[in-house]
């Protein structure tokens, strides 16, 4: 049986503020799905509370058979969700090699493996501190790694960087996948980014799901160019751009 | 050594002035390897504190109580069971281990489970209370009077010029080598490794997979295993007795003020500094005043340098 993660009907409160209303998906081995959506709408907090880092006031998430909406992060880590963060929580004083192998639950060659698939093998015996922004997010990509997820989850790991850098985190992303078979969940803001790798798009907007579709569905979509994309033509020029 | 004594400097000037120089230079030796030595029991208070609150930004105020029930239930080992203290620490610090685990889960627990709010206030409130419980309890089941560990070492040792008595060189090897074995633990081995993610970056440790409640349980363990090593290796000079550990508490957070919060080499040398300010002072001003120059210099620091000398600035 192939392995799927499903969220059903997600609430998350914060006091009174509902920051996750009723969000239900799907994802499976070997797809991407793009999670986009305005500033506050939701998206990072939906991915801390699959990875277990917030509780869900309501709704439930699904690892195969088992209900993991009350796991804590290490369980659910173990079980196979790995995420990042959006401000990289590597551990500065540890090098890049421990890095990898505290999170490393397969032997030595599987996590060497990891840091030759994100290009720092050559920076093992660095301490994570000196290494620049962008290799900090690869780092953490191969910790993620490391725990030989099913599924990833990843939390804006464009933001910050240049556009060759850009290019290079695609085509990593589109690497991962196929090479590894596992679903990546991914929180989003560069557009063209999302446009050219995800194989599904889902909007969120103030904590409700707005649209799930194809990426050129996505770009046509009215509702979505109103709350989010603002005028077509921009996100055209936005979309050559980057490509 | 005829200088020896509180007012040493004053010595020189009269008779031979090259034999005073000599044996003023001799007795500052002696009094800073004496320093030394004292100042590496010293660390080992402060690597205890250290650990519990740079792996779990826990502070625990009960470590003097620990430090206090490691020398009563290392006591109570050798003479109840009749063995010499090299068996009796190791077991010791096991009882106190097991203690230490027993506590964490058992009151610290809440911390983990997002159900405290400020959980460096809570941990502090509930050790604080456990300090005093325990204080008591030593009282109901050990009484008030004193217990003595008989010297380890008896007589001095020589090292080059320097004398040192028996017992304090042997406390001092002996908190040299935990120490190092608590170093090399924390370098070398997984466990080690974990913990120091998780003094790092809590988060990432905890979604890396790392079980955060339960490398606290072992932190908190090794810890107060820490303190019950402090307080059996120093009972021959202390005595054992309910409250012996308000002391050692007090300088144990000094240490580690000075150190640097969280620092392990911090909590090395800031213990070795006090040692040899409480030694020099004592000599050379007045050995009465002994606590004051630790509250001095930890003053000093606070002054001129809050964040320590290792510690990171926030």
């Amino acid at each position: 049986m192939a392995n799927l993660l499903r969220v059903e009907r997600a609430i998350k409160d914060f006091g009174g503020l509902r920051a996750v209303a009723d969000v239900s998906l799907e994802l499976r081995p070997n797809e991407i799905v793009g999670l986009i959506g305005p500033n506050g709408a939701g998206k990072t907090t939906l991915i801390n509370c699959i990875s277990g880092v917030l509780k869900l006031t309501s709704g439930r998430v699904w690892l195969n058979d088992h209900n993991i909406t009350r796991w804590r992060p290490h369980t659910i880590c173990r079980a196979g969700i790995a995420r990042t963060f959006q401000i990289p929580r590597s551990f500065p004083r540890l090098t890049v090699w421990e890095n990898i192998l505290v999170s490393s639950r397969s032997g030595e060659d599987h996590a060497r493996a990891q840091l030759e698939l994100v290009g720092l093998a050559a920076k093992a015996d660095l301490r994570a501190s000196s290494l620049t922004f962008h290799e900090r997010r690869k780092l953490e990509i191969a910790r993620a790694l490391a725990a030989q997820p099913l599924f990833l989850l990843l939390d804006e790991v464009m933001a910050g960087l240049n556009p060759t850098e850009t290019v290079e985190m695609v085509n990593l992303l589109c690497q991962i996948r196929s090479s590894l078979q596992i679903g990546i969940l991914w929180v989003e803001h560069v557009m063209g980014a999302v446009m050219e790798c995800a194989d599904r798009i889902i909007v969120l907007h103030q904590g409700t799901k707005l649209v799930e579709g194809l990426p050129a569905e996505i770009a046509n979509d009215p509702q979505v160019i109103e709350v989010y994309l603002g005028e077509r033509y921009e996100f055209r020029e936005e979309r050559r751009a980057q490509g | 050594m005829q200088c020896s004594g509180v007012n040493a400097p004053r010595c020189t000037g009269s008779g031979n002035e090259r034999i005073d120089e000599v044996s003023a230079a001799a007795l500052f030796t002696e009094v800073l390897v004496r320093g030394i030595a004292i100042g590496v029991v010293y660390a080992l208070m402060g690597l205890g504190l250290t650990l519990i609150f740079g792996v779990m930004r826990i502070i625990n105020f009960a470590q003097g109580e620990f430090y206090m029930l490691g020398a009563y239930v290392v006591f109570f080992i050798m003479t109840t069971l009749s063995v010499p203290f090299y068996v009796a620490l190791p077991a010791g610090m096991l009882v106190i281990f097991v203690l230490g685990v027993v506590v964490e889960r058992l009151l610290l627990h809440p911390i983990h489970s997002q159900r405290v709010q400020n959980a460096m206030e809570y941990s502090l409130i509930i050790t604080f209370a456990l300090s005093i419980f325990f204080q008591k309890t030593a009282i109901l089941l050990f009484g008030p009077f004193y217990k003595k560990i008989p010297d380890l070492l008896p007589g001095n040792v020589q090292l080059g010029p320097v004398a040192l008595p028996g017992t304090l060189f042997l406390a001092t090897i002996l908190s040299a080598f935990l120490i190092l074995a608590v170093t090399l633990f924390i370098g070398r081995t997984r466990t080690g490794r974990a913990w120091r993610a998780i003094a790092q970056s809590l988060p990432g440790a905890s979604i890396s997979g790392v079980r955060i409640d339960q490398q606290s349980s072992l932190v908190f363990g090794l810890s107060t295993a820490l303190a019950a090593a402090g307080g059996a290796i120093l009972a021959p000079f202390t005595l054992i007795f309910p409250t012996v550990g308000s002391a050692p508490l007090i300088k144990g957070y000094e240490i580690i003020a000075i150190g640097g919060l969280g620092s392990i080499p911090g909590s090395l040398v800031g213990g070795v500094i006090l040692g040899v300010a409480e030694t020099l002072g004592s000599v050379y001003i007045n050995s009465a005043y002994k606590d004051l120059y630790g509250f001095g210099l930890l003053m000093l620091f606070l002054i001129f340098r809050p964040r320590g000398l290792f510690g990171q600035a926030s």
